[in-house]
Formats: C-alpha cells, sequence, structure tokens
C-alpha cells in the first residue's frame, strides 16, 4: 500500500483547493462571519458625542453622571455638558442644531427638548442616572449607604449544578448542531459524489489497477476529511478570534473548551460516516444515483441536527453518549458545564469504536459494490456480493 | 511473458468466458478479437484483477501474478474515462505517481508523450475540452506512463482518425520492440493485420483459433490460382485437388493431397505459357469469418 493513499489524499486536497466554487464559497463563509463581527465591533465602538444644554447644577450633575455611564458602555462616546444661562438660549441652542439636547425640569419632573427626534439610548441613559441619584438622595434620607441600596436592589443567580446561562449553551448546541450538519453533509456528499464519478468514468479500473482498494477509500476519505476539519478549524478559529474583541469574550474560557471538544468530536464523527458516504457512493452508477443511496446518511444528519437543539435534561444527557450526536451535544453540555471530566471522554471513546465498526461497514461495502456497472445497488445487495 | 490458463468466468448462467488460454510472449504485439460480447472485455478485467476468474489463473513471467505485477502493467479499460475536469498534465503525473514514479519525472514523461501527440498546448486544458480523439490520445498516454512492464488495451484504437491510428500503432510497436508483451482488442482486422505478430479469436467466450497470421492462414484451405495463355479445363483431370471455378485461361483449386501442386504448374508449363501460379492468402477477414461461423 505504501504511500498510494498518501497520493490520493493529496489529489482529493488539490482539486479541491483548486475548484473555484469551493475557494469562493469558503471565502465568502469567512467573510460573512469576520463581517458579522466587524459589525458588532463597529457598532458598538461608534463614537458618539452628545451636547447636552443645562440651565441649573442639578441638570448639570445629571449630565455629568451620563457621561460617566455612557463612557462606562463606551470608551469613545461621551456626553459634553453645554452651561447657558436662560431658557431662551438653550432653547436657541437646540433649534440652531449647536446641541442635542436640553435637560430641563418642568412641572416637577426631568424633560428632555430634541430638535426634531429623540435618541432612545441617551433618553435611557439619562433615564437610568436620574433614577439613581433619586434613589440615592431618598436613600440617605432613610439612613441607607449606596452600597447596601445597590445590594437591596439587585438580583443575582446562582444555579445548583454549574454556573451557566441556558440562554447562551442553546445557542452554542444549535451552532454546534447546524455546523455538524452542515459540513458533513456537504463533505459528506463530496466523497460520494467523487466515488461515484471515478466509478462513472471508469478510471476507477485503472486505480484499482494500481492501487489497493483500501488504499483508494483511505486517501480519498482522509483528504475530504482533512479538508472539512480544515474548513472547520478556520471558520470557528475566526469565531473565537471574532468573539476575542467583543464584550462576549467573557465567554471565551468556556467556549474555546466546547470548541476544541466539538472539533474531536467532529473529526471522529465525520470518519465515522466518512466510509458510508464513500459506500452510497459506490453503490450508484451514475451521479443522480448518489441522492438515493444517501439516503439514510442525510437521515441520520437531520436527526443529530433537531437533537442538537430539542434534546434536553435526561434525553440530553443520553444522547450525548450516542456516537454522531455526542458530536454535537456533549460540546453543547461542556458549554452547559453540565459535564464531567470524564464524560467527554467516555463519549469519544464510544463514538471512535463506532467509528471503526462504520470504517469496517463502509470499505466493505465499497470494495464489493466498486466494481459493479450494472444499475444501482442497495445496501443489502452490495453486502450479499462477494469480492 | 504473460500466460492466460484455462480462465473461466460466468455471470449467472451465462458462461462469459470459457477455458480460455493464451500467451502472450515478450516483444510480442498480439490483437484480440471477437465480436461484442465475446468475453474479451471480460478476460481483459480478470488479467488486470478487477474480476475475479472462477477457476484458472493468470501467470507473469512463470510465477502467479500479483498485484504487485499488476501495478506495474498498462492497462486501458473499455469504457474509458479519466478525470473529465481535471488538466491533462495532472492526471497522467497523478496516475504515473500511484505506479511510484515521482512527480518530477512523471512530468517530463506526460509532457514529452503529449508533444509527442501534437498535444504540448494542451496539457493544462481540462481533459473535457479536448476532442474525443484527442482524449483518447491521453488516455493511451496514460496506460504507457511509468515504463509499463506490460500493456493491456482494451480498443485503443476505436474513435482514432488514421493519423492518430498511425500514431499510436507506432507507439505501440516502440514498447514491443523494448520486449513488452502488448494484448489490445480490437474490431480493425485490417489494423490487427498489419500490426499484430499474433492474434486470438474469441466467440462466445471460447477461443476458436489463436496463432501468428502465417499460422492462422496455414490452418484454413491451401487454394492456388492458375492463369496460363491457353484453356485450362484440364485441371479437372488431375487428381488429389479440388477445382472452386474453371473461367478460360483462369482456374481456382485447393489443394487436398499435398504435393499436388508440383503437379499441376509442370502440367501447364507442358500445356503452354504460365503467366501465374500463387499461392492464394486468405485475408484475416475470411479467416475470422470462417473460424466464427
Amino acid at each position: 500500500m505504501n504511500t498510494s493513499w498518501a497520493t490520493i489524499a493529496r489529489r482529493e486536497i488539490m482539486v479541491k483547493l483548486t475548484d473555484k466554487s469551493f475557494i469562493i464559497s469558503t471565502i465568502v463563509s469567512l467573510a460573512v462571519t469576520a463581517l458579522a463581527f466587524a459589525g458588532v465591533q463597529i457598532f458598538a465602538n461608534r463614537s458618539t458625542t452628545t451636547d447636552i444644554v443645562v440651565t441649573d447644577q442639578q441638570a448639570a450633575a445629571i449630565v455629568q453622571g451620563t457621561d460617566s455611564l455612557v463612557r462606562k458602555k463606551n470608551a469613545k462616546s461621551s456626553v459634553n455638558v453645554v452651561e447657558v444661562s436662560s431658557d431662551e438660549e438653550a432653547e436657541h441652542l437646540v433649534s440652531a442644531g449647536d446641541a442635542d439636547a436640553w435637560l430641563r425640569q418642568a412641572d416637577g419632573s426631568w424633560q428632555l427638548v430634541w430638535k426634531t427626534e429623540s435618541k432612545t439610548s441617551l433618553e435611557q441613559s439619562v433615564d437610568t442616572v436620574i433614577k439613581d441619584l433619586t434613589l440615592s438622595d431618598l436613600a440617605r434620607q432613610a439612613g441607607l449607604s449606596d452600597a447596601e441600596l445597590q445590594a437591596r436592589m439587585s438580583v443575582e443567580s446562582v444555579t445548583l449544578e454549574g454556573d451557566s446561562n441556558p440562554m447562551i449553551g442553546s445557542l452554542t448546541g444549535l451552532a454546534f448542531a447546524a455546523l455538524f450538519m452542515f459540513s458533513s453533509l456537504v463533505y459528506g456528499m463530496q466523497i460520494a459524489n467523487s466515488v461515484v464519478e471515478e466509478k462513472q468514468s471508469r478510471i476507477v479500473e485503472i486505480l484499482v489497477s494500481v492501487v489497493p482498494v483500501r488504499a483508494l477509500l483511505a486517501g480519498k476519505v482522509i483528504g475530504q476529511t482533512a479538508m472539512a476539519v480544515g474548513q472547520m478549524v478556520l471558520l470557528l478559529g475566526l469565531g473565537l478570534i471574532g468573539l476575542s474583541a467583543t464584550k462576549l469574550s467573557v465567554m471565551l474560557p468556556n467556549l474555546s473548551g466546547a470548541v476544541a471538544w466539538f472539533l474531536v468530536f467532529f473529526l471522529a464523527g465525520f470518519l465515522a460516516l466518512a466510509c458510508i458516504w464513500a459506500a452510497a457512493g459506490s453503490l450508484g452508477t451514475r451521479t443522480e444515483d448518489v441522492q438515493y443511496s444517501a439516503q439514510p446518511l442525510t437521515f441520520v444528519l437531520m436527526a443529530v441536527y433537531v437533537a442538537g437543539f430539542t434534546a434536553s435534561g435526561t434525553a440530553k444527557v443520553v444522547l450525548s453518549y450516542v456516537p454522531i450526536m455526542s458530536a454535537v451535544l456533549m460540546p453543547a453540555r461542556i458549554m452547559d458545564n453540565t459535564a464531567q471530566w470524564w464524560e467527554p471522554v467516555i463519549a469519544l471513546v464510544i463514538n471512535l469504536l463506532f467509528a471503526a465498526l462504520m470504517v469496517s461497514l463502509g470499505s466493505r461495502i465499497y470494495r464489493r459494490a466498486l466494481m459493479q456497472t450494472s444499475g444501482r445497488l442497495s445496501y443489502r445487495a452490495a453486502l450479499r456480493l462477494s469480492d | 511473458m504473460l500466460e492466460v490458463d484455462t480462465l473461466n468466468r460466468s455471470f449467472g448462467s451465462h458462461h462469459a468466458v470459457q477455458d480460455v488460454s493464451f500467451t502472450v510472449d515478450a516483444g510480442k504485439l498480439i490483437g484480440f478479437v471477437g465480436s461484442n460480447g465475446a468475453g474479451k472485455t471480460t478476460t481483459m478485467r480478470m488479467i488486470m484483477g478487477l474480476l475475479a476468474a472462477d477457476s484458472g489463473e493468470v501467470r507473469w513471467n512463470g510465477a502467479p501474478i500479483t498485484a504487485k505485477d499488476r501495478a506495474r502493467f498498462g492497462y486501458m479499460p473499455e469504457e474509458r474515462g479519466l478525470y473529465a475536469k481535471q488538466p491533462v498534465l495532472a492526471q497522467l503525473v497523478y496516475l504515473a505517481e500511484l505506479k511510484g514514479m515521482n512527480r518530477f519525472d512523471a512530468t517530463a514523461e506526460a509532457t514529452t508523450l503529449m508533444e509527442r501527440f501534437g498535444l504540448g498546448e494542451r496539457i493544462k486544458d481540462k481533459l473535457e475540452k479536448l476532442s474525443l480523439g484527442n482524449q483518447q490520445r491521453v488516455q493511451i498516454a496514460a496506460s504507457v506512463m511509468a515504463c509499463p512492464t506490460c500493456l493491456i488495451l482494451d480498443e485503443p484504437f476505436s474513435g482514432l482518425d488514421p493519423k492518430a491510428i498511425d500514431e499510436m500503432a507506432g507507439l505501440l510497436a516502440e514498447f514491443a520492440a523494448t520486449g513488452v508483451p502488448v494484448l489490445f482488442s480490437s474490431h480493425q482486422l485490417d489494423l490487427i493485420d498489419r500490426l499484430c505478430d499474433g492474434l486470438i479469436i474469441l466467440s462466445n467466450g471460447q477461443i476458436v483459433a489463436s496463432g501468428s497470421k502465417q499460422e492462422l492462414e496455414n490452418r484454413g484451405a491451401h487454394k492456388h490460382r492458375l492463369v496460363t495463355d491457353n484453356d485450362v479445363a484440364w485441371v479437372r483431370e488431375i487428381a488429389g485437388l479440388q477445382v472452386d471455378d474453371v473461367d478460360g485461361n483462369t482456374a481456382l483449386v485447393e489443394v487436398i493431397d499435398p504435393g499436388v501442386e508440383k503437379i499441376i504448374l509442370a502440367e501447364a508449363i507442358n500445356r503452354g505459357n504460365v503467366l501465374e501460379f500463387s499461392r492464394i492468402r486468405p485475408t484475416l477477414s475470411e479467416i475470422y469469418r470462417e473460424v466464427t461461423a
């Protein structure tokens, strides 16, 4: 067998790398990811300077409080106090466009006067500051310190198991499920198509007369797996980098662990199905046959996808050990912090054992069906064939 | 030397190849002839190990053939195909690499071959961009890359124009001259007549005739034509021959007792001037029709 599998794997990779549609789709998906993060960043870092006119010290204090609140959210934003002596002057500045708003008291309540339309975010900030200031005033009158007031007014979530945000956990689960399904489906189909293409053109006869069938299968599966995992690493890597630049970077420690496990499981899960994809390809004689032969596989992947975001509770724990399913559910549980350290290890071992079984089954079908050229075979008929 | 020893293969109840045995000696070009469905492709696929034989054996240089031996053969399948969407050079290099050649040598050899076939400019083109005839040239090039020890070619000449046939025939003859056994199938009997050192005729899964062209010619009836300057009706009087036709001064006779041709010639000289006395060699088509009838 020597190194023929490596030559075959290299061809599979080179064909992909020089395929225009592959290059374009990879660049597009990376660009979309990068743009999404860049968009979030640009939006978050947008520097805004707001000038608010005041005519008294109380209003000036509120605007200063608003400035520090706004700066805390976004260092590049600020709110300036513009002090004037008369209401006429203040109104004039706003209507002339030299200031954004005028903060004034009217009939015992606060009012922000704008020229044409209000800015909701600023209004909210001012609102918060006013509430805070009023509350601390009242608290001081009642003999409470600011710290006591804060403590009495806030609630903190404490979970008995893990310390997670279930919302983020299920979002990650959904992301893993979608990534797993699309990548497996796309690359799996490519394996099947590459097999049937060789069968259809009969180049397979030349190949099999030169290299052992198992080398042909190994090269194909290894080449496509390398491409699938490589693309996944690129995409997830970019995602993590993008995330680190946003406020969600607090999730990184948890998420990196989950992503690393996801990659390991993706590799194991993809390998388990890769030989079955090759078998699906070998059952056909024309590319049109593949969609029929691949039906069981698409069904399994759809089930994994659905389970990825619907499973919960005990079902999720049990399914996180089931091969293929574990690729999506175990990393999601790691993200939730509901998995002990040994759980992914066991799930991975189960997955690898399953992969070994599938490789042997898939290669048996592949070997037997590869030289059959009379129409599409069923899985059962292929297994009944002799070598 | 390639030996095929009593190969058998059935598909269901159809006995596609029955007790087929033949030898392709080193340096010999052997033509494999037979109608569609005669068993040529099945036999070739068994030689290449793509199909298991029900019984019988293929030997290479005296020992049962191994996958390693086959990996060094040049093979061209019947329904030929390379990667349609891959550039010509890339796939020739790929196939040669699988045969153990390094990339550098493979590139050099593929380039030389393509230049020789007048396709030097097109090595970077995708195969599907080439005309069918040119795709066929690339296919032949693929089978002769990496110094094959034996060539097994299923219909290498189909779809080629006369010029391309001459090129390819020249190429095969070169390989044979270096001691490579070459077995190829074809329906073009004139081509086999011109190219081959020997032929094997298959009919309904069985070999009905094989040997050098001369051997096959000798199998059939020994016919002679006699032309003199006068009437030759007298040949009917001579024993030991069968007269097929007499037309004035021309007679067509078949020798039954060996040596009777000398008697005919002596008698003809006695009776006048002999304008022609020659052995009539049957064409391959005639032999083919006779043995497959």
